[in-house]
């Protein structure tokens, strides 16, 4: 590499072996992720290539975000290639300067009227609206108390933040309650929760957390990633499925799940504390605008749900199908109306074996377990998508049983599968 | 350098000092030193030159309570140790784990 000091080179050597080291630890605590590459658009049906060199193989995709099947929908393909060619490939600026196309706007009305707010900006992603509402919001007299289980983006923007960071345990609306009482002193204060949470797919209690927050005089925050689209007779989200829809304060959500899954993010809500957003959050303010085609894209995605439910039904259906398959066949399941199904294992090395066998299986999923999920509570999460048909999980059952007899877990619960395989 | 200077006070022969005695010995200590002595007074330099820029700048001593395990670490600040615990404890419950996308 021709470094010209020997102290530098020495320097870099020292730092170069401490990380090949931390990878090896990781690779040794079966912590490493391997990205396995996909040779096709996204959609119920991928072709895999695992591990790196070998042939792609056909598999019924069971992890994904794309809970409305839109994400290679052809009428979203098509606009998003209609806005490359209306609207151009990149807008190499901020919104604020020079990259606000019309198009933007019109995305954000149409994000307003879905959510049932009063307005709505866009980020790059959900991550980056995370990052950004709380600090453009609050400040150190105020108190956010945010759900124990949410999302990590929410953590991070709340690190940001220089108000009072509180916590209450997951869904227990008691401790909630304490929290809004002990904090009365505080200027302002946000109930801080997921609509969905994204390891157990459990629904927040937003319809008592909204209760509380009107009593104790608080702000309620939702990121509702992994519900808009889908979640509540119209698919506006958690807050409709819970009857609280125009009593929710702030809402974030991505545009790179069930909205198309690309990418993009927003943050909705009471329209003094969007407009505070567009005028002070640093990931607004800073990072590039939402790609034209991407917005195209999305556009079109909200004219397919807006005008038919017909494909949130269908994930209904389908997770209701799936839930009952894999209860028939005596797989332990955490209870949940949401598209994410977590089949509990709670041993990691199994949750391991098992996706690697269902693998074979040609059933792509993926394993989870501690720092991910809770020590002790690995699973492999399966997602249902309105792609899925009736044939794809009647084949995804048989894989799913031909392990699980296997490995002899079906018809045991959590003692069961401990003893035999260890926490 | 200086060498280190040190003050040693003895106890009487019949005291049986618990560890909480004498860490509130230290503490106390610790603080007239820090407040009587603040070494170059570099610190009023750089109070004015914010007070110049319009900043309000003010001073106070504060417990810090940190927890450490694995890669994680946190770290928090109270006006009593009560109060730096608990916001210790809270900043370590949110991340306890960090969720799956």
């Amino acid at each position: 590499m021709g470094y010209e000091s020997p102290v530098l080179e020495h320097s870099l050597q020292a730092v170069r072996e401490h990380y090949q080291k931390e990878l090896q630890n990781l690779r040794e605590a079966g912590l490493f992720k391997e990205e396995r590459t996909i040779h096709t658009p996204q959609g119920a049906e991928i072709e895999v290539e695992y591990p790196a060199g070998a042939a792609p193989r056909h598999l019924i995709n069971l992890c994904s975000n794309n809970y409305l099947g839109l994400s290679s929908h052809p009428e979203v393909v098509a606009a998003a290639r209609r806005g490359l060619d209306l609207r151009g490939y990149g807008m190499s600026s901020v919104r604020f300067i020079c990259g606000t196309q019309d198009i933007h706007r019109e995305l954000e009305r149409k994000l307003t009227a879905l959510l049932g707010t009063e307005d709505t900006i866009l980020f790059p992603s959900c991550m980056d609206a995370n990052a950004g509402v709380f600090e453009a919001l609050l400040g150190e007299a105020d108190v956010m108390i945010a759900d124990r289980l949410v999302h990590a983006s929410m953590v991070d923007g709340m690190r940001l933040c220089r108000a009072v960071q509180d916590t209450y345990k997951h869904s227990d609306l008691a401790h909630l309650e304490e929290k809004l009482q002990e904090h009365q002193d505080k200027r302002f204060r946000m109930v801080i929760t997921d609509g969905v949470f994204s390891m157990d797919g459990d629904l927040a209690k937003l319809d008592q957390i909204v209760a509380l927050a009107e009593r104790y005089h608080a702000m309620v925050f939702v990121d509702d990633s992994h519900a808009t689209g889908f979640m509540g007779k119209t698919g506006r989200g958690t807050h409709e499925q819970k009857g609280v829809l125009g009593r929710i304060d702030v809402i974030t959500t991505t545009l790179g799940k069930a909205l198309g899954g690309a990418s993009g993010g927003c943050v909705s809500g009471r329209a003094e504390l969007v407009e505070m957003c567009r005028q002070r959050a640093r990931p607004y303010l800073f990072s590039n605008t939402v790609a034209p085609v991407i917005v195209a894209g999305a556009l079109k995605v909200l004219d397919l749900i807006g005008s038919t439910t017909e494909r949130r039904d269908k994930l209904e259906q389908n997770t209701t199908y799936w839930r009952r398959l894999l209860t028939e066949a005596g797989f332990d399941l955490k209870p949940g109306e949401s598209p994410i199904v977590p089949v509990m294992l709670y041993n990691a090395k199994l949750a391991q074996d098992v996706a690697r066998d269902l693998f074979a299986e040609g059933i792509y999923v993926v394993g989870f377990f501690f720092p991910v999920v809770a020590r002790g509570q690995a699973r492999i999460r399966t997602q249902l998508s309105a792609a899925h048909e009736k044939h794809h999980l009647g084949r995804a059952i048989e894989g799913f049983v031909k392990v699980g007899k296997k490995y002899d877990i079906l018809g045991k619960g959590r003692q069961q599968i401990v003893e035999r395989y260890g926490q | 350098m200086t060498s280190k200077r040190l003050i040693e006070v003895p106890l009487p022969d019949d005291a049986e000092p618990t560890p909480e005695d004498l860490e509130l010995l230290e503490t106390t200590l610790q603080a007239i030193v820090g407040l009587r002595f603040s070494g170059s007074r570099a610190w009023e330099m750089v109070e004015q030159a914010l007070e110049d820029e319009g900043w309000k700048v003010r001073t106070r001593l504060m417990w810090v309570a940190e927890a450490r395990k694995g890669r994680e670490y946190e770290q928090a600040a109270g006006r009593t140790r009560d109060e730096a615990f608990a916001q210790l404890h809270e900043l370590t419950q949110m991340d306890e784990v960090p969720g799956v996308p």
